[in-house]
């Protein structure tokens, strides 16, 4: 079954959940770091006002569909989305220690099971002190345990750093002190004071990538003006703001293009695509910004992202499992397919104008009932008056939803 | 690095495969990430007592945003309860697996209230108007607008 089969997915080394512990104690621990619509630990957490928290992305996805707490349905809108640094710290601290965590659990869970022993270690004493075990290996391990050599690199931090787990990420190649060493003021990595400027210009690019000149110089304006060029920055991790939202009704489709086209995203396909692209794009991106800057992706792995989004987008519509998203494209495929009894519709409608209306929408729901799996019948008594597919194609997460066939029940 | 549906229902399938689920509940099919079913028993004193159905869950990437499309199992061997609430197509008329649906929802939780509504179930009858709906029905249920007016079943 390809890349759709079960077990090579749970085979995949990549994915972790709490099921990794045998410990209720450990599986409940991993739980609470995890968001509750993605189940992966959370990535750059965002609160609602009701206080429940998600990934940023998630949150956002979610709100775009339905404006309320997925928790709980208190209303929640994505402007009043606020990010959860302190959970997001114990996220990343998580993230490091939670492979030797594991080891430990593991360690601990097999001894408690072995059967008994004696020649190696007696019985009495495992029982007493299970614990004293794990400090055994505690102790050789900090060596390689991911947090503790930190400690020491993080301290001397610049009063003017934003959060304290910064540093978390860093190279940890770097000597750990170093005092030439100091916190970039736009990323929060550590740079070596000889090398900021290098480093700022570049967009924070860390070592060793290079640099070319041109970047340097369009990052460089970027800077001054940032208000004035952030919109068109390119390959910038610095802190930004969030691209507003848009009303899409009220622009032409050159003028979406444009909207794309200043952030080098493609402008081609139909009105419905440009604008879900656009949509899905300020989502990723205003998403992305929630993370802590040192965590942020760059603009080109968005856009990679956003380009897998519309492949997967293409995806359903042929699988033909689609909802309101991808029957806006079975829409015209059904335009197509239908277009002679259409023809036929609406010739035999054309005469009475008044009744245009009913016998198109009781026409098509016979051909519903012949099995054909048809788009909303509400959408179409009125596209057959010219080709075209304006309103009928335009993808609004935020528009009610079509009904399709009503069924009354008590 | 897969979907993050896949991932999702990778972690729910290890969850259910590490945990038994809970009681009624029995995983039969989940070889791949579009079609997984479930057979599903009321437990204690119900009017299904004895009875066992299938339910039958189908995904695609818009999971968890988007519901899965859930129905009873109607073949040869397999019959869906006769409930106000479910058509004899197998198709059922729950708020949550339609505008009530939340992504903080799981398969098992789904399976959970479909029990419930079964167990809960005062009178063995077919919903109003099911001939009609069962002749004209999408083959997917979330194709199906559903109006919810009665929360006491």
């Amino acid at each position: 079954m390809g890349k759709n089969n079960v077990q090579d997915l749970l085979n995949n080394a990549d994915i972790q959940d709490p099921f990794d512990f045998s410990q209720k104690i450990l599986q409940d621990l991993d739980s609470a770091v995890r968001c509750k619509i993605c189940s992966e630990l959370y990535a750059a957490p965002v609160v609602l006002a009701c206080g429940h928290c998600f990934c940023s992305l998630c949150a956002r996805s979610q709100l775009s569909e339905k404006e309320a707490c997925p928790a709980c349905w208190k209303p929640a809108t994505e402007d009043q989305l606020r990010i959860n640094p302190a959970m997001e710290e114990a996220v990343i601290a998580w993230k490091a220690a939670r492979a030797f965590v594991v080891r430990l659990a593991t360690d601990d869970h097999i001894r408690q099971m072995r059967p008994q022993t004696p020649e190696l270690r007696p019985t009495k004493k495992r029982r007493m002190s299970p614990a004293s075990d794990s400090d055994i290996e505690m102790l050789e391990q900090p060596a390689a345990g991911p947090s503790t050599p930190r400690k020491p690199t993080k301290r001397p931090s610049s009063p003017a750093q934003p959060r304290p787990k910064s540093t978390a990420r860093s190279r940890s190649s770097e000597p750990p002190v170093d005092d030439k060493l100091i916190d970039c003021p736009a990323c929060a990595h550590r740079v070596h004071m000889d090398k900021i400027n290098q480093h700022l210009d570049s967009g924070c690019k860390l070592p060793p990538s290079t640099v070319t000149t041109s970047a340097k110089q369009k990052d460089a304006w970027s800077k001054i003006f940032s208000g004035e060029t952030r919109k068109k920055g390119k390959d910038r991790t610095g802190d930004d703001a969030p691209l507003p939202k848009v009303s899409y009704a009220v622009l032409k489709e050159k003028q979406i293009r444009e909207l794309l086209a200043e952030h080098d995203l493609p402008t081609t396909g139909e009105r419905s695509l440009l604008i879900a692209r656009h949509q899905r794009w300020i989502t990723l991106y205003n998403a992305n910004l929630d993370h802590h800057p040192s965590q942020r992706r760059r603009t080109a792995e968005l856009r990679t992202e956003l380009r897998k989004w519309e492949d997967d987008r293409k995806a359903i519509t042929k699988r033909g499992t689609a909802k309101e998203v991808a029957q806006a494209v079975n829409l015209t495929q059904h335009q197509r397919d239908n277009k002679a009894e259409f023809a036929v519709l609406v010739a035999r409608a054309r005469p009475k104008k008044a009744t245009v209306a009913v016998s198109t929408s009781s026409g098509l729901a016979e051909l519903d009932a012949d099995g054909c799996s048809s788009p909303p019948v509400d959408k179409e008594h009125d596209l057959d008056a010219s080709d075209t597919q304006v309103d009928m194609t335009i993808v609004d997460p935020d528009a009610p939803r079509p009904k399709e066939s009503a069924i009354l029940v008590e | 690095m897969a979907a993050v549906y896949m991932r999702r229902l990778g972690k729910e399938l290890r969850e259910i495969e590490t945990e038994a689920p809970p009681a009624g509940l029995r995983l039969l099919k989940a070889d791949d990430f579009d079609t997984w079913i479930f057979q599903i028993e009321v437990l204690g004193d119900s009017l299904y007592r004895g009875e066992r159905f299938a339910l039958k869950f189908r995904f695609d990437n818009t999971y968890p945003f988007s519901a899965p499309a859930v129905q009873f199992v109607v073949d040869s061997q397999m019959r869906a309860p006769v409930h106000p609430h479910v058509y004899t197509n197998g198709h059922i008329c729950a708020s949550i697996l339609g505008e009530d649906w939340s992504p903080t929802l799981s398969v098992i939780s789904v399976c959970i209230t479909i029990q419930s509504m079964l167990a809960s179930c005062k009178k063995k009858e077919l919903p109003e108007g099911n001939d009609t709906y069962v002749r004209t029905a999408p083959d997917n249920p979330k194709k199906t607008h559903f109006v919810y007016d009665d929360d006491t079943v």
